[in-house]
């Protein structure tokens, strides 16, 4: 199997942070990487945008490679982005983010 | 002459004010640009119809030129164009139709094609002549819609009279942009203060000359009425906080209809509004 990328919104730098409950205007994204797996925490560019701060941030994880996303719940204009960037989307909650990619490599997280 | 009324806080009267105002006036255009809720025509007795639709440019990709370059996405400011793998995506609704994604695409991949996001209206009983635009549910950019509006302004009517949205932001701007004197609305509250603030703050950049009608006079404080003496700010007028008044608001009445005397009073605004702006 190749790898894969997943990314988690998330408010801080600090280690194993909880999963922000918003998506495009979380401050950061965690990105984790099946490879190696290992995590990195990336600013989200689109924090700041006055309006289409979802679509604006799918552009930027569909830049970095991104194949699925962990997410709360997803206004209409950042879950057609997904879609159409081809990014799989699974149901999160707000719990660390250690737990919730354990969760999914178990296969415990529901697909959108 | 273009007389445009505004408010701060919203509910302050400039509807009853604006449908007041035009209805003592006899060659006369009377034009709803609040377009997020256009509410005159419920004070007035004339049939309206439907006269054209406001609409937008919004790009529409052509992908045997495009190169998914993402030069488009990446410098739309409202975020209305992302690039994704295999295709640009265009959120219709983000667009404010400003056309720089067509003059920048370097293959030339981009046409704008309109895109309706509101109604305009007209209606007339002898020399009263009646505008308003209309929001379509779901839309959210009300400015382009009064801009085109504003496209049926009468260069026959020697007074139009403008019902603004409230607020002091683009929509307000635009509403009153080209008007040759400004009627502020308020009430004598701290609420109605404050917002009014802001509003004498946008006048004052758009150079604007103003002056104030106060509404609902008798409730509130004097603060208002300090402020303007203040700030050398001239009180047009002063509509009583009346319970008649509101009775027959909802019954579609205006107060014009209701205050005794109130007909000479608007007509000496008049007056007195064409003299400050000689």
């Amino acid at each position: 199997m190749n790898n894969l990328k997943i990314a988690i919104p998330v408010s801080s730098k600090i280690d194993n942070p909880i999963m922000f409950e918003r998506f495009g205007r979380a401050n950061y994204f965690c990105i984790f990487d099946t490879e190696d797996d290992s995590t990195v925490v990336v600013a989200n560019p689109a924090v700041g945008a006055r309006g289409g701060a979802g679509p604006r941030a799918v552009e930027f994880l569909s830049s970095k490679q991104i194949q699925s996303v962990i997410v709360p719940q997803l206004g209409p204009n950042a879950d057609g982005a997904l879609r159409a960037a081809q990014i799989t989307i699974f149901q999160g909650e707000p719990i660390p983010v250690k737990n919730l990619i354990d969760k999914w490599k178990k296969d415990e997280l529901r697909k959108l | 002459m273009q007389i445009t009324i505004v408010s701060g806080k919203g509910g302050t009267g400039k509807t009853s004010l604006a449908v007041s105002l035009a209805m003592t006036l006899e060659n006369v255009q009377l034009i709803d640009a609040d377009v997020d809720e256009p509410n005159c025509s419920l004070f007035l007795d004339l049939k309206t119809k439907l006269v054209a639709e406001a609409k937008i440019p919004i790009p529409e990709i052509n992908y045997d030129l495009c190169t998914l370059c993402g030069k488009c996405s990446s410098n739309c400011e409202y975020n209305a164009l992302m690039k994704v793998p295999d295709q640009i995506l265009v959120f219709e609704k983000m667009c404010h139709g400003c056309g720089l994604c067509s003059k920048i695409c370097p293959e030339n991949a981009i046409t704008e094609v309109p895109r309706t996001i509101g109604h305009l209206y007209e209606g007339k009983n002898k020399e009263f002549l009646f505008n308003y635009g209309a929001l379509i549910v779901g839309e959210e950019l009300s400015t382009p819609v009064i801009s085109q509006l504003k496209q049926l302004i009468s260069k026959d009517k020697p007074i139009i009279v403008i019902d603004s949205p409230p607020g002091s932001s683009c929509p307000m701007v635009e509403t009153v942009i080209d008007a040759d004197y400004v009627i502020l609305v308020s009430e004598p509250t701290p609420f109605g203060l404050s917002d009014m603030k802001m509003v004498v703050k946008t006048l004052r950049v758009l150079e604007k000359k103003f002056g104030v009608v106060i509404n609902k006079d008798g409730v509130g404080d004097e603060e208002l009425e300090l402020y303007c003496q203040k700030e050398e700010i001239p009180i047009l007028l002063k509509v009583p906080f009346d319970l008649e008044i509101a009775k027959n608001y909802s019954k579609g009445i205006p107060f014009l209809n209701v205050l005794p005397g109130m007909d000479s009073k608007l007509k000496q605004m008049i007056v007195d509004i064409g003299e400050a702006l000689e």
